[in-house]
């Protein structure tokens, strides 16, 4: 089972300056710039790397709260 | 009406006091320094004495900002040192009131001699433009007076106000009747109670705009208009009228005081508010061939009443702090023939 | 809202972004700022931020509170004005080591003298960045500037030095540490006479890249590689952050 996302990273494209700075905090390789726009995937364990470190307010991280569900019967 | 025997500057602090000081920042110079001594003690005002004149004004920036009357004094090379943060106070509007007790320039000169050398200084020191009010009174009585008027315009206008003084007349003694004045009150909030953002830029409605040419003469003449309007209220000047004369004379500060001697001879003007210039002076030069100009200082006024009355005007230079009256006689009579007759252009 | 953004109320959101490079930590110092201010829950009408020239400078006019961006060198003398007037508020200084240290020198000397209660906040990126990359009063020994291109002969201002002779409060931190820059703020602001924090903080453009960093990342590198804690020192070496004891306090 493919490990569930944790957060979700919110970015604001007109404050990120592409500085390159969250990508290479994110351990799970989640940010990446690709043709000069900085974009995520799904693999946010919601550490608040990016969003701490990014110096101009573009990140925002979101948790994403699994709730644990037993079948019925 | 309470009379008291004052020096220039004391007439200063009691003026201030009532007008409502609320914290005096200021640097040793002589012949200023009386106002520091003076004002320390004073139960209800904060006085800094600061490492230079720079930190004294811009204390007193902040001071204002945070609601209080401030006013800072000092003389020529102080001033000089505070010319950057002047046109910070106009660029931000910030009320207040600067003490320039002139002597002897440039640098250190003759201290502390008096002198008027600081009148382009005053009107232009800093960078930029900038379109400040600025009085220079004559007698003790005077500073008195019109320190509330530098108060009262620097509200109005939320602008520091300039009041001139020189040597001479800020450690004159003379008698003063300390009457009341109208008091204008602060019109803008204190700091801590919004969100503004007070910059030196260019700025709109508290944002900085650094790169349009049309928000910073829209700035700029509202500065200007501001300025100009207030000062309107304070059109002060004195005009010994003679009628047998064809010779104005114009002085201000304490040369004047020795210029009364020649009332009988010619006519006088003396403007006390020197900055923006008085209009009724274009009225009054209209009626006299000749123009003479007497300032302690190469000729600094003497220009600026050229431009506003766009005539040739003569001038009695002098410099180094010398007040002599058979001088002062002897180059006008000189002078005077030299002028050709002019009538002035309206 | 997530508690990691609450800081936000403190700043005007409207403004940005901000006018600094792409990987510049001003950014980093900014939002520290507001999250120390966040920490200790202060009102916005408590708090004053005064800023004077240069790029950090240009910080204080992103605070949602009353701001003031003064002339170049005189943020403190300001301050002091301001907190002279009105004790009650918070007055916090807000620049440059070219402002705070170089023209504004003689300021900070007198302010520590008078222990005017202000927290004075240093974005010391060791260059005059906004004029270019001239060597400012931090630059290192030996360090290539446009001013220096044989190397910085001038020794770098002691700023710790300087503000423990008159017994004031000193912490440093770099902006690798953000929770432990947060927390010297935060004891500064909590502290009751003047207090300075001293925040290592990257110019990747007009610094970094000239002495061989490759972006503003590796420089955060440096500083994690480089420095190490001490909150309880009398006095930090070079390779030392944190929060220095303050006698009798």
């Amino acid at each position: 089972m493919p490990r569930q996302k944790k957060g979700e990273v919110a970015i604001n494209h007109d404050y990120c300056k592409r500085c390159n700075i969250c990508p290479q905090f994110c351990p799970t390789k989640n940010l990446e710039i690709v043709g000069g726009k900085l974009v995520s995937y799904d693999r946010c364990i919601a550490c608040f790397n990016c969003e701490r470190y990014c110096p101009d307010l573009a990140i925002e991280v979101v948790k994403i709260y699994h709730v644990e569900t037993t079948p019925a019967g | 009406m309470l009379k008291q025997l004052l020096q220039g500057n004391q007439a200063i602090i009691q003026a201030a006091e009532r007008a409502g000081l609320g914290l005096f920042a200021g640097y040793p110079i002589t012949p200023a320094s009386e106002i520091l001594h003076e004002l320390v003690g004073k139960k209800h005002i904060k006085v800094l004495q600061m490492e230079d004149e720079i930190a004294s004004i811009n204390a007193c920036i902040g001071a204002s900002l945070a609601g209080l009357k401030v006013m800072t004094a000092t003389s020529g090379p102080g001033f000089s040192l505070m010319q950057e943060s002047i046109g910070l106070a106009h660029m931000m509007e910030v009320p207040m009131v600067i003490i320039d007790v002139q002597r002897v320039g440039p640098s250190t000169g003759m201290p502390t001699f008096p002198a008027q050398g600081d009148i382009i200084q005053a009107r232009h020191g800093s960078h930029g433009d900038y379109f400040p009010i600025i009085f220079y009174p004559n007698s003790v009585e005077e500073l008195y007076r019109y320190t509330f008027s530098a108060f009262n315009a620097a509200e109005e206008s939320l602008s520091p106000v300039i009041l001139l003084s020189d040597g001479y007349i800020s450690h004159l003694y003379e008698t003063v009747e300390l009457k009341d004045y109208p008091i204008a009150q602060r019109s803008m909030p204190p700091l801590g109670t919004s969100n503004r953002h007070f910059t030196g830029l260019t700025h709109q409605d508290s944002r900085p705009v650094t790169s349009s040419p049309e928000a910073h003469r829209e700035l700029l003449a509202q500065l200007q208009k501001k300025c100009t309007e207030t000062s309107r209220n304070y059109s002060f000047y004195e005009y010994i009228e003679n009628t047998e004369a064809d010779t104005l004379l114009i002085a201000f500060g304490a040369l004047s005081r020795a210029v009364y001697q020649f009332k009988d001879k010619y006519a006088l003007f003396r403007p006390i508010r020197l900055f923006p210039m008085v209009e009724e002076l274009k009225d009054v030069a209209s009626r006299y061939e000749h123009i003479i100009v007497l300032e302690m200082n190469a000729g600094q006024y003497c220009y600026q009443i050229e431009r506003l009355l766009h005539r040739e005007v003569g001038l009695v230079s002098l410099p180094g702090g010398k007040i002599d009256i058979k001088e002062i006689s002897d180059r006008l009579q000189g002078l005077r023939q030299k002028l050709p007759k002019q009538v002035s252009v309206s | 809202m997530e508690d990691t953004v609450r800081f936000k109320r403190f700043l005007k959101e409207g403004n940005l972004p901000t006018p600094w490079c792409p990987g510049c930590g001003n950014g980093q110092v900014l939002k520290s700022l507001a999250q120390a201010f966040e920490e200790l829950n202060l009102d916005k009408h408590q708090v004053v931020v005064v800023s004077g020239i240069g790029c950090a400078g240009r910080s204080a006019g992103f605070f949602d509170l009353d701001s003031v961006h003064t002339a170049h060198g005189r943020a403190i003398p300001l301050a002091e004005g301001i907190k002279t007037a009105n004790e009650n508020l918070k007055v916090v200084v807000s620049s440059g080591d070219g402002d705070l240290l170089g023209i504004g020198g003689n300021h900070l000397l007198h302010a520590t003298r008078r222990n005017t209660p202000l927290t004075i906040v240093c974005y010391s990126n060791e260059i005059y960045g906004m004029t270019g990359g001239q060597a400012s009063p931090t630059t290192r020994l030996n360090t290539k500037t446009l001013t220096t291109p044989e190397g910085n002969r001038d020794v770098p201002f002691n700023v710790q030095a300087i503000i423990k002779a008159h017994n004031c409060f000193y912490a440093r931190s770099t902006t690798f540490h953000l929770p432990h820059l947060k927390k010297c703020i935060v004891e500064a602001l909590r502290h009751p006479g003047l207090s300075f924090v001293d925040v290592i903080t990257q110019c990747i453009v007009n610094n970094g890249r000239r002495i061989g960093f490759k972006d503003a990342f590796e420089m955060l590198m440096y500083y994690k590689n480089n420095y190490k804690i001490n909150d309880n020192a009398e006095f930090l070496k070079d390779n030392e952050i944190g929060i220095t004891r303050c006698a009798g306090v």
